[in-house]
């Protein structure tokens, strides 16, 4: 029979399968076991159900990062240096990959259990990955992700001024560097 | 804290064409490696076999103690090193199982860190008491090999006391890109 955290997964998935996008704002903070604040944060996101994802950092530095299930571009218009590679087994493990994949297999990874306001988390093997990821929703779209990794460092996400299911341009998520940029690209 | 005369280049180092001439130069820089309280954030960025990318720094010192703290654009990988001249930790999300720390903070980094060197080279000042051949103009430190290491100083702030804003530094096929957004 189904168990109560494989109903929560399904529940979960349920829910992701139905944005079909979503872009707004994001603030974001790095926070130490003892509270201390690590980092900060903010700029725009956008992503959509083809797992394709933007995470454009604006405060306190630019940054932006483009990717998609299988690969990532992360430009830094600072450092003028471009690096396009495969994702890492970290990185599958990010809020934002998480949300823009479905994963279908939602259960196959992550014991997966209702709390308030959302779910939360388990990858099920834990050895390069967080402890536990927070997903809450309001009104049926993401709000805040928590993210506890091994060392209790904690990294709280808010999504702010959330749009779902707009039709979002496929220059979203294509980026062309300015010339004289340093490109490394792993493919 | 360093003697007076390293900073100023001796006159036989080969490589120096700019030397230091004017004693407001000699002052600042003097002035310059007796501060020891100081925070840089900025970005920095790697190219080297094992690992290239590019993430946020955040450098504290105070006196001999440092804490640095690199992250990537999503929180993730995350590492904190802190110590100070003799001993080291290692703290982050890609901390990697080493007894000696220093192989742990490269194994975090992808880069070796030089710990006792780099509080002077990001101020644009070669670590004291180790040769070194430095290239000068107006008054700031343009070129430095030191250590094995090779740095560039591509752009200064324009504060009273310039600190160096853009950063190259090089050592055998590992190279490393050091941009200063904000000094304390």
């Amino acid at each position: 029979g189904e168990s109560v955290t494989s109903s929560a997964a399904s529940d979960l998935s349920k829910r992701l399968l139905a944005i079909d996008s979503l872009q707004g704002k994001f603030q974001q903070t790095l926070t130490a076991d003892d509270g201390e604040l690590l980092q900060e944060s903010a700029g725009d996101f956008a992503l959509n159900k083809q797992g394709q994802y933007r995470w454009e950092t604006k405060e306190p530095f630019a940054q932006l990062l483009i990717g998609d299930r299988e690969s990532l571009l992360l430009y830094d218009p600072d450092l003028e240096q471009l690096n396009r590679r495969k994702l890492s087994e970290a990185e599958r493990q990010t809020p934002l990959f998480i949300l823009s994949s479905q994963e279908r297999a939602l259960d196959e990874n992550y014991d997966v259990e209702m709390i308030e306001k959302g779910f939360q988390l388990k990858p099920k093997d834990s050895s390069n990955s967080f402890s536990t990821m927070d997903l809450l929703f309001e009104a049926n779209l993401p709000s805040e992700i928590i993210v506890l990794d091994s060392l209790g460092q904690k990294t709280h996400i808010r999504l702010i001024e959330t749009q779902a299911n707009q039709v979002l341009p496929p220059s979203m998520f294509s980026f062309e560097p300015p010339p004289g940029t340093d490109i490394v690209d792993e493919g | 804290c360093s003697n007076i005369n390293q900073q100023s280049p001796p006159e036989s180092a080969s490589g120096t064409h700019h030397s230091l001439d004017s004693p407001e130069q000699r002052a600042r820089l003097e002035q310059l490696a007796k501060q020891t309280n100081w925070r840089l954030r900025g970005k920095i960025g790697l190219r080297s076999p094992q690992k290239n990318g590019s993430g946020f720094i955040d450098w504290q010192q105070k006196n001999d103690q440092f804490r640095l703290q690199v992250s990537g654009p999503l929180g993730q990988g995350s590492t904190t090193i802190t110590g100070n001249k003799q001993a080291l930790q290692v703290q982050g999300a890609n901390e990697q199982s080493a007894q000696d720390p220093n192989l742990q903070a490269e194994r975090a980094l992808g880069w070796p860190l030089p710990q006792q060197e780099m509080p002077y080279w990001v101020r644009g000042l070669a670590a004291p008491d180790t040769p070194h051949q430095a290239k000068w103009s107006d008054g700031l430190l343009q070129q430095l090999e030191q250590n094995g290491w090779h740095i560039e100083y591509q752009r200064y702030s324009r504060h009273r006391t310039p600190l160096p804003e853009k950063i190259k530094l090089r050592r055998d096929d590992i190279q490393i890109t050091l941009v200063v957004k904000r000094w304390q």
